[in-house]
């Protein structure tokens, strides 16, 4: 399956003129084409768009094999992180920042996340039917996302405690790693109703290093209607779904949860 | 080893706020917590809540910026225990640091009920806060953490306590599995920010066996005072005050004649507002720390 969108080489142009030629030639000698434009089977989006529905096929038919192996994902993570920090809980923040910073130092655990995030959502891909509707270059959303959430923790007083250099740190990384890359987002008819696929350029060759299902208005994503909510709070995708918790023994029930001798 | 490796490491010192007990989780059955006593001015932290300082000090931060700590309801508490955040101020709610709702003069616009929260909440706050929930549940699954099981809401004392009640419904109803716990912040003067933990009925009332023992103690309140009632018919009284006071006075009698008794319906009018209920919930509290919100739901022992 192809995860990767090459751009045409100096060389390989070369080959395709040498082998076009004859076709032209013998196209001409059949008969003149009236001046119609034959439309081209590939779509007409931009590398980053093919290499992200290229990915969300792979993953309906194959989930994790899709996720190369070797490719560099924590300039992803980084950006993801800082995402988090801008737009993320604060408890959350405050519960996992430290857990979160460890397993971004380590490359097998970034990549594994990845993969998670693939696999949770295979099954709802399948028939969800998405399609990239644009995509953004990395560069300005790394440094809106840095600074978006330098100011936030500032502003939540978590400014002091040492977080400006972890953030500078992440830019930095997001930076190196996706440079040149795109988040691309993809409306899907059904759950998850959108994707955004991180990627990135590596001497020309375009590959996905990053996925996720939200993304905050303030950085291009939106916020998702009622329907969409409903839905996705049901998913089997979020683990919510079809599930019911037990009630306490003896509570007077889940809205209540004492001893109904105290009522 | 990346910078980033090595500065986590030095951000361990997080970690103590991690260990944060958030509730109950995703999956976790729910505990019945222990009843609260009425808090004791003892000058003594409560060690097992002030390993979190980190979460009062970032509600702190918020609440500080958006409304002013001199408008919170002022009274002792308990720790915050984290979880959710809400601020409600007299011209928006905010869930944490994000604002979902604009409010007029402390009242909500929206006139059409969700009936999901049994009509009890306005349809925008239910879904600006099932937004929420679908947000933290995304943020549990991407960060491995769980969906919050407390709900701590820091509400402007001049705030009608309709606009509390239908934000806490909305907040309840919206979240999955099941409700989560609910905390008023409360300032407390030289102790930081406080919670009084309460309950909320059902949206759809609540129904007994007589064989439950239930009393179903009842204090329904406003400008004109507090009436007392019982569902038990045996109680079979209807006791009035007029004041805090004379409130305390009649819960001591009644807790006299109900030792076992822990919990407490609170019925306010319309008239009331937030520091109004506080200033209740204080009252009620040394004889009957089990604190239960309702918006006129029926209780019914049958």
């Amino acid at each position: 399956m192809l995860l990767s969108t090459e751009r045409m080489s100096p060389h390989r142009h070369r080959r395709r003129v040498s082998l076009a030629l004859p076709l032209a030639l013998a196209v001409l000698q059949g008969g003149c084409t009236g001046g119609r434009v034959i439309a081209s089977a590939l779509p007409d989006e931009e590398p980053s768009r093919r290499t992200a529905e290229s990915f969300v096929h792979c993953v309906e038919v194959g989930t994790s094999g899709c996720v190369g192996a070797g490719e560099n994902h924590s300039g992803w993570d980084a950006l993801h992180l800082l995402l988090w920090l801008a737009s993320g809980s604060p408890v959350g923040i405050l519960e996992v920042l430290p857990q979160q910073l460890a397993a971004h130092a380590d490359p097998l655990r970034v990549q594994g996340a990845f993969v998670g995030e693939v696999e949770r959502y295979a099954g709802a891909l399948r028939g969800a039917e998405c399609e990239s509707t644009m995509s953004q270059p990395a560069d300005p959303l790394i440094d809106k996302a840095a600074s978006s959430a330098v100011a936030r923790l500032e502003r939540l007083g978590m400014g002091r405690t040492g977080l400006g250099r972890v953030i500078d740190e992440l830019r930095a990384e997001a930076h190196a790693g996706l440079d040149g890359g795109h988040l691309v987002r993809l409306d899907c008819v059904r759950d998850p109703y959108r994707v955004y696929i991180a990627t990135a350029d590596y001497d020309g060759r375009i590959v996905v290093v990053g996925m996720t299902t939200v993304l905050a208005p303030e950085f291009g994503g939106d916020s998702p209607s009622r329907r969409d909510v409903d839905v996705r709070l049901s998913s089997v995708s979020l683990g919510l779904g079809g599930q019911s918790m037990p009630i306490v023994e003896g509570a007077v029930n889940e809205w209540l949860a004492f001893p109904v001798e105290e009522l | 080893m990346s910078m980033i490796g090595l500065m986590h490491a030095g951000l361990l010192g997080l970690g103590v706020l991690g260990s944060a007990v958030l509730g109950t989780g995703t999956l976790a059955p729910p505990r019945a917590p222990a009843a609260p006593s009425a808090p004791v001015d003892d000058g003594t932290p409560n060690q097992a809540f002030e390993r979190l300082p980190g979460f009062s000090a970032v509600v702190l931060s918020h609440v500080t910026r958006v409304m002013g700590l001199e408008v919170l309801p002022s009274a002792n508490g308990f720790p915050l225990e984290p979880g959710m955040f809400v601020t409600i101020g007299l011209d928006r709610i905010y869930a944490a640091d994000r604002e979902v709702i604009t409010l007029a003069d402390g009242r909500i616009n929206d006139t059409v009920a969700a009936p999901e929260c049994g009509n009890l909440c306005p349809a925008s706050v239910f879904d600006a806060f099932q937004a929420e929930w679908l947000a933290l549940a995304i943020e549990a699954t991407q960060r491995a953490t769980e969906l919050p099981g407390n709900v701590v809401i820091a509400a402007h004392g001049r705030l009608p306590v309709t606009t509390l009640l239908a934000s806490v419904y909305a907040v309840a109803t919206a979240r999955p599995l099941r409700p989560p716990s609910f905390a008023l912040v409360l300032s407390s003067a030289g102790r930081g920010l406080r919670g009084q933990p309460f309950h909320v009925l059902p949206p759809g009332g609540l129904r007994l066996s007589q064989g439950a023992a239930a009393l179903g103690l009842q204090l329904r309140f406003g400008r004109g005072g507090f009436e007392l009632t019982a569902e038990d018919p045996q109680f079979n009284r209807e006791l009035r005050a007029r004041d805090a006071a004379g409130l305390r006075a009649v819960l001591r009698e009644v807790k006299k004649r109900y030792p076992g008794k822990q919990a407490i319906i609170l019925e306010p009018d319309e008239t009331v507002t937030v520091a109004d209920l506080v200033a209740t919930m204080v009252a009620v509290r040394a004889e009957f720390p089990r604190i239960v919100l309702s918006a006129g739901q029926d209780l019914v022992l049958q």
